[in-house]
């Protein structure tokens, strides 16, 4: 055997980078990368990418990319051959040029070529699963569909190579791949046309990725094997541009392998935009900007993924008049304002502010008195004052009176997140969960030690509120998939079965994590009595978790980490990775979703999909949210308190002409439809009537029901979850027609305006002046007194009315059906 | 094959047939039953004091004329009844009844079993509370925080979480800087009641004076809370008491103890030996750092469980659990011996008090055993309040765990460990290991660990926890005998304590078997009187002349929720002789009956009922209910042939006939006692069982084939 057969990393095509561009003189007007390029082996490509410098030479993230003007010529096309697009190809051994031309301008790139044999021997997973992976084949629409297609199955994103394998040098009685006449395959025939295929034509005869294919059969379509290097990273470059609209990149994208070596990927990498109203990208890596904002181009290779964040401002004028940063989020907020082209509306005025953090932070509509005493109120730092009152942070017993609204608020919240319902956990087990976690927020608990107590969960569910963790999800996979996803902001449901198509996180992944909860186990007990039937959480001394596929037995791992030590309980070493201040997930997570629980959208949408390709929309401000709440000791009020203090929370939320555009940036205040329970609740507090909830006493509010159902048809049109999924999701928040029906011609709300005790009755009995009735329905509904013109209108209308009961019934049920009442603002 | 279809198909005939009466009324039922008691309110009585509650029952407590009350110090009376009933007519029906107890200023705190003693019968048990501070009763309106009722400190709160979503609010004035306790008694005073088939599950808050939670608790004991609040600030405070689910319930009693004395809810060492003052280190609220009380019980105190007041200055602290043990002491040694290469040495027999003090920590004790010794070991740790949910091992010396328990499990699941009778399987040093079955640990995480040498005995159960009789009438009473480490001699019943009129056959509980009986018998002339009896059985283990005499512990009968039967045990059997019932008599055309291998013999059987009755009676040498065998003294081998037994005596039927058949490898036995029962329901599970004079089975043994 010759030495270039006798080891695959001889023959593979690798390229030797020089990423660091030796500078070229001041007079150069662009740069190429990589100033030189080695290809080793057959098959092996490398992207020129060409960018202009600047007047003073530099090369930044607003440089424009010339890669797709410039003009490219091999000094020997026999050794290497270079595309329109500045796609180099590996030919044959030896070194030769490319000339780059942009204008007059040119520059040469040495490049040198090795490893090329006759014969070359490549590797399924290294080289074929690639090109079927770019071409579609292996996609969830395609082959790797449940029952494949047309009998061929492959596994999603090629994550079971045996598998795949077997389906095309075996099944159908090896039909499909002809080893001895390779161009005769099916294999190579169905993807070119060359017989009808239902998926069209994915593959060019002749083309590189053909080639490569059937030198593969050629070469006796050697099956997958362990000793071919995997992909541990990948990297595009560039990785971020700032452009006018219109503006395009190439994109260059490159793996290194756990070998260590580094290869150009570009020709073989997948490309989808994550933006489309932003950019546009093709198949060979370049992207086009077709819209204003912040988007994101993202590229798969193998089971790696990366992104290149691409920005086009929506102005040049960013107005900042009277802007004043209240801390660090309005510092780093106006930063990207700056960087976005967008000015932000003004302030918001104080009884909008009233009305929205009142109801941001307690779920509660201010009482007219609050709102009258507020509004009244000229201290220059009242809304700080009265954030910290609706947080509890005064220290004066007779301030902080919302502490109940507070716990209740951020209980039904977390109690929906994690899916505490009696149907699941039986009504003991539910209190008992709805307990701990109303003196969890009553108490101010660090979410560290929060998310600790539910992890490390053991005991009575009657005694120990967080034990009914394990009884909600049962299993290691549902316990993996709730946890990561709440505590996380990581979803790995996809991974259960393939690897995640936009993370690094594959079945392995997966089932490590699994591997955490192998050991939970429950005993009965008759702690409570021979009829008390509670369950008791306990960590046993065995159990694994195993690979479904290989059966392998998976050691306890936290994503992205090592395994951890059988030492100690297995879920206390989750516990310490989970809130370890140097955990990149676990604080962001909690940030972006109190940012969106607030300003109504997180700084990562889908809030509960966080990864490496869905970026926060401002970075910096995430990165310094984490920083600061991990300082503060996870410190949920501090978090609150800081959001809250914001300029950013305190903008109003009427859009400007240059901001009315954006939805990701906080430029204005995200309107927001009260969630069911706060809008019932409101309804109550307006209207001076209760709602009556089952198994629970008159009096108990809407944001204090423990449970996930109730018979309750407002709560159900709005949109009350059945706390069945761990995702934000379940709690509909979009308005429907259902909702607007409901308030307008459902009984609920006309029975409420009318009651016998209610609000409208009361002031009449009292013998109100119009004025201070018509005052006091703006105060309890809008939180805010009406200006002169509706006290004008109103007047009018009651003097038309021939009855004053009625007129006022109806003046509540306007403001009630007005938008100002069912959206915060 | 057949007779398995045949027994399934009486079961499930039975099922249906029993739901079936259910839903016909009651017109099959008794005539007459004992009272059942369902809650005295208050719940709690003042030592020092004389406090009149009112007990609850279903079915008729007119003419109750004793009261019982368990342990010392606390005596009880009733009036008699302002009407009585007049000949020939039934007695009115008297569903609550007014109880003067008095309470001695020395008597223990804590809980005590009460039961009427009635005309109709011994009541069922009922539970009240012995307590320091004095007694405030709920009002009537005190449901909303705007209509809290005031009370004054130091109390006990009494009230009822009686409807659904009730919620009982106080309110009190305190200084700053008081550090109150409040000790909630609900839950755990519902176990023994016979017929509460939902329990309390009460949890407590603290609010401030305009309505913010400022604590909360649910479970502490049990499903009972303990909350310890430190007031920083001097006012009005709002204490606040619902059942965790909004349930309620007429019969859902709590009280709760509302004091700034220390409360000490564990010690350590939880073990106390009698006759020698022991230093126990305190560990609960309202206590100074590091504090210690000294301890000496009389040297006759008997071994077990019990609580005691502790002596703290010139003050006495609550009620407190301890084990008396006279096993050699041993103390859970300060030096690390988590592993077992640093377990601490014992010998055996010992008792060892210990701690577990911190997370993960494990206590490891050594000892030596011979192959094929064997021994016995016993945590007493969560049932005594501690925190620890134990988990006990056996580890060898290469430290391969050989017998592992979490929870003891015999009639109950207990949280806490036991290993019986484990042989050691070769010489060589072994292993103790304990800790926390969640790997938890804290100060209250005490426990006593008993070692001992394995040794042949057992325990006897009595069901149930009281007998009924009327003139004339014989009834039975089943004792059930658990066997341990290997004992597998005869049990000879005995009975102490029977009133005049009254006598017994005392059964025997054979080798084979683990049920006897003793029948009761009133003369026709006896007088209506309630007395507590001691039951108990003598045996002689194989290789022992000692001889082993063993009281029995009386169960009480509990109605689950579906119609099942289950138990608690019990403080004392009751025997009553009351007024006439629904039977007169039972008799049998013979008392004695010698059955050969595969022989059947018939029994006649004659019941004589009171004028008027015409209920189900059903005859039976067994008592079980839903197919499950609760007592059978009958010889292995033995049973009724029910194809050729009339067992079911409807309407005016007196006569019926059992038919016993031996099967045909029925070991022999001499003159083995039997009951022959006549059942009359009184309800889907509850039965009033008479009885015929005792029916002395023998078996022959089989004849040799020639």
């Amino acid at each position: 055997m010759s030495s270039q057969y006798a080891s695959p990393r001889l023959w593979t095509a690798f390229v030797v980078l020089h990423l660091l561009v030796v500078p070229y003189a001041v007079r150069a007007d662009f740069q190429t990368t990589p100033a030189t390029v080695t290809l080793d082996g057959y098959f092996a490509r490398a992207q020129l990418i060409v960018t202009q410098r600047g007047t003073g030479g530099d090369v930044n993230e607003r440089s424009a990319d010339r890669t797709h003007q410039a003009r490219y010529a091999s000094s020997d096309p026999r050794i290497v051959r270079v595309s329109d697009t500045g796609l180099i190809l590996a030919h044959a051994n030896g070194s030769a040029t490319i000339q780059v031309s942009v204008g007059a301008v040119k520059h040469a790139v040495p490049v040198t070529v090795k490893g090329i044999v006759p014969r070359p021997a490549l590797g399924f997973m290294e080289h074929v699963m690639p090109v079927l992976s770019k071409a579609g084949c292996n996609a969830g629409a395609c082959h790797a569909s449940q029952y494949g297609k047309g009998g061929f199955k492959l596994s999603v994103f090629g994550f079971a190579p045996d598998d795949d394998y077997r389906a095309i040098v075996r099944d159908g009685l090896s039909r499909r791949a002809n080893t001895i006449a390779p161009a005769s395959s099916l294999f190579l025939r169905k993807p070119t046309g060359g017989v009808p295929h239902e998926g069209g034509q994915r593959l060019e005869k002749g083309s590189v990725d053909y080639q490569i294919l059937e030198q593969w059969l050629a070469g006796g379509a050697r099956a997958p094997s362990a000793k071919e290097p995997k992909v541990t990273a990948l990297r595009v470059w560039p990785a971020r541009r700032i452009g006018v609209l219109g503006f395009t990149q190439q994109l260059q994208v490159l793996a290194t392998y756990d070998n260590g070596q580094t290869r150009d990927v570009t020709a073989l990498a997948r490309f989808d935009s994550m933006d489309e109203g932003v950019l546009r990208v093709s198949r060979s890596g370049h992207v086009t900007t077709v819209g204003r904002g912040q988007g994101v181009a993202l590229a798969r290779f193998e089971e790696q993924a990366e992104i290149a964040t691409f920005v086009v401002p929506y102005s040049n004028a960013v107005d900042l008049t009277g802007w004043m940063d209240n801390n660090f989020i309005d510092r780093l907020a106006a930063a990207k304002f700056r960087e976005i082209g967008i000015s932000p509306s003004p302030l918001c005025d104080d009884a909008t502010f009233l009305r929205r953090v009142s109801l941001d932070l307690t779920g509660t509509l201010p009482t007219p008195a609050q709102t009258t005493a507020f509004l009244g109120d000229k201290a220059p730092d009242k809304r700080n004052q009265l954030i910290d009152a609706l947080l509890g942070l005064t220290g004066d017993p007779s301030r902080d009176v919302h502490n109940n609204a507070y716990a209740a608020f951020w209980a039904l919240k977390w109690a929906d997140l994690i899916r505490s319902n009696s149907a699941t956990l039986g009504e003991q087990g539910m209190w008992a969960l709805h307990n701990w976690l109303t003196g969890s927020f009553r108490e101010n608990k660090p979410v560290d030690r929060f998310v600790r107590e539910l992890i490390m969960a053991r005991g009575s569910t009657f005694s120990n509120g967080p034990a009914n963790y394990y009884r909600i999800a049962r299993n290691p996979q549902d316990l993996t998939e709730a946890t990561s996803q709440l505590f996380l902001g990581v979803r790995l449901q996809c991974a259960k079965c393939h690897h995640h198509p936009y993370e690094t996180l594959g079945q392995e992944d997966y089932y490590r994590f699994a591997a955490f909860f192998a050991r939970v186990g429950n005993k009965g007990s008759q702690e409570f009595g021979i009829f008390g039937g509670e369950t008791v959480i306990v960590a046993r001394s065995g159990g694994e978790v195993s690979h479904p596929r290989t059966g392998q037995v998976m050691r306890p791992t936290p994503l992205h980490g090592k395994p951890v030590s059988d030492k100690r309980e297995r879920r206390q070493a989750l516990a310490d990775w989970l809130t370890a201040r140097e955990n990149p997930y676990f604080a962001r997570n909690i940030v972006n979703r109190y940012m969106a629980y607030l300003l109504g959208r997180g700084l990562v949408e889908p809030i509960d999909d966080m990864r490496a390709t869905n970026p926060p929309s401002n970075v910096a401000l995430m990165d310094a949210l984490a920083a600061d709440f991990v300082k503060n000791d996870y410190n949920a009020k501090h978090l609150l308190r800081t959001i809250a203090r914001s300029r950013l929370y305190q903008l109003d939320s009427q859009p400007t002409k240059t901001n009315a555009a954006d939805s990701r940036f906080y430029s204005h205040y995200n309107v927001k439809r009260l969630a069911a329970e706060p809008l019932l609740d409101a309804l109550d507090r307006v209207t001076e009537v209760q709602t009556k909830f089952a198994k629970v006493p008159l009096g108990t509010r809407a944001i204090e029901l423990p449970d996930a159902r109730y018979n309750n048809y407002f709560l159900n049109t709005f949109g009350k979850p059945r706390r069945e999924g761990v995702c934000e999701c379940e709690r509909v928040s979009d308005p429907n027609l259902a909702q607007a029906l409901h308030t307008l011609n459902g009984d609920l709300v006309t029975t409420k305006i009318a009651g016998a005790n209610g609000r409208v009755a009361r002031l009449l009995a009292a013998k109100k002046s119009h004025d201070d009735i018509v005052n006091e329905l703006y105060l309890a509904t809008l939180s805010r007194s009406p200006n002169a013109r509706e006290q004008a209108a109103w007047r009018q209308q009651l003097a038309e009315s021939p009855n004053a009961k009625a007129f006022y019934e109806d003046l509540l049920w306007s403001l009630i059906n007005s938008k100002q009442f069912l959206f915060v603002r | 094959m057949a007779k398995h279809l045949l027994r399934r198909t009486r079961i499930h005939f039975s099922i249906v047939f029993s739901v079936s009466l259910c839903l016909c009324g009651s017109m099959v039922w008794a005539e007459t039953s004992y009272p059942m008691v369902m809650c005295l309110r208050p719940v709690a009585v003042q030592v020092g004091q004389t406090t009149e509650c009112e007990v609850m029952a279903r079915y008729n407590l007119h003419g109750a004329y004793k009261v019982f009350v368990t342990g010392d110090g606390v005596t009880a009376t009733v009036d008699a009844p302002k009407t009585p009933p007049k000949a020939g007519t039934p007695r009115p029906k008297v569903s609550t009844l007014k109880v003067r107890f008095q309470v001695a200023p020395d008597a223990l705190l804590g809980v005590r079993d009460v039961r009427i003693a009635t005309p109709q019968g011994a009541s069922t048990l009922g539970q009240i509370v012995v307590v320091r501070d004095p007694i405030v009763r709920e009002a009537a309106n005190n449901d909303t925080l705007k209509t809290a009722q005031s009370i004054p400190l130091l109390a006990t709160v009494c009230g009822t979480i009686e409807k659904r979503e009730d919620v009982d609010f106080y309110k009190f004035t305190v200084k700053a800087g008081a550090a109150l306790t409040f000790h909630v008694r609900c839950q755990r005073l519902e176990n023994r009641i016979h017929d509460l088939q939902e329990h309390a599950d009460p949890i407590i808050s603290l609010r401030n004076s305009v309505g913010t939670v400022l604590a909360s608790n649910d479970n502490t004991f049990f499903g009972d809370p303990l909350l310890h609040f430190r007031f920083a600030a001097a006012g009005e405070y709002y204490l606040e008491i619902r059942d965790t689910r909004y349930g309620g319930n007429p019969y859902w009693q709590y009280c709760i103890e509302i004091n700034d004395r220390p409360f000490v809810a564990n010690v350590h060492p939880l073990r106390v030996t009698p006759g020698r003052t022991t230093r126990l280190r305190l560990l609960g609220h309202n206590l100074p750092r590091d504090s210690f009380a000294a301890l000496t019980l009389p040297a006759d105190t008997p071994e077990g469980p019990r609580s005691v007041l502790l002596p703290l200055g010139k003050d006495k602290s609550n009620a407190v659990p301890v084990i008396v043990s006279r096993l050699p002491e041993i103390i859970d040694a300060e030096a690390e011996h988590a592993k077992p290469a640093k377990a601490q040495a014992i010998a055996i027999p010992c008792g060892i008090s210990g701690c577990i003090a911190k997370e993960e920590e494990v206590d490891c004790y050594s000892f030596a055993a011979k192959a094929g010794e064997r021994f016995s070991f016993a945590v007493h740790a969560r049932a005594h309040q501690s925190g620890l949910d134990s988990l006990l091992r056996i580890v060898n010396d290469k430290g391969q765990t050989l017998i592992e328990n979490d929870d003891a499990r015999d009639r109950y699941v207990h949280a806490d460990s036991r290993i019986e009778n484990w042989a050691a399987p070769a010489a060589g040093r072994y292993t103790i290991e304990v800790r926390d079955l969640h790997a938890r640990g804290g100060a209250n995480f005490v426990y006593f660990l008993s070692v001992v040498r394995s040794e042949p005995h057992f325990l006897l159960e009595i069901d149930t926890d009281k007998t009924l009789l009327a003139p004339g009438v014989a009834s039975v009473i089943f004792v059930r005998a658990d066997r341990k480490n290997g004992f597998a001699g005869e049990i000879q019943l005995g009975i102490e304590g029977l009133p005049p009129g009254v006598t017994a056959h005392c059964g025997r509980i054979l080798a084979a078997g683990k049920d006897g009986c003793i029948i009761v018998q009133a003369a026709a002339d006896a007088k209506q009187t309630a007395v507590n009896l001691r039951i108990f059985g003598t045996a002689t283990a194989a290789d022992s002349k000692d001889k082993l005499t063993v009281t029995a512990r009386p169960l009480q009968e509990i109605y689950m929720p579906g119609g099942g039967r289950y138990h608690y045990l019990a403080d004392m059997h009751t025997l009553s002789v009351g007024e006439s019932l629904d039977l007169k008599s039972v008799k049998i055309s013979s008392t004695s009956i010698a059955l050969k291998p595969g022989e059947s013999k018939r029994i006649e059987i004659t019941i004589e009922r009171n004028p008027g009755f015409k209920g189900n009676v059903t005859l039976d040498t067994v008592y079980q209910h839903l197919s499950s065998i609760y007592g059978s003294s009958m010889p292995p081998g033995v049973s009724i042939d029910d194809k050729a037994s009339q067992t079911l005596l409807s309407g005016e039927q007196t006569k019926g006939h059992i038919t016993l058949k031996a099967a045909t490898d029925a070991k022999p036995v001499q003159k083995q006692q039997v009951p022959i029962m006549a059942h009359v329901s009184i309800n889907f599970v509850m039965k009033w069982t008479y009885c015929a004079e005792p029916l002395f089975i023998t078996v022959s043994p089989a004849a040799s084939a020639k």
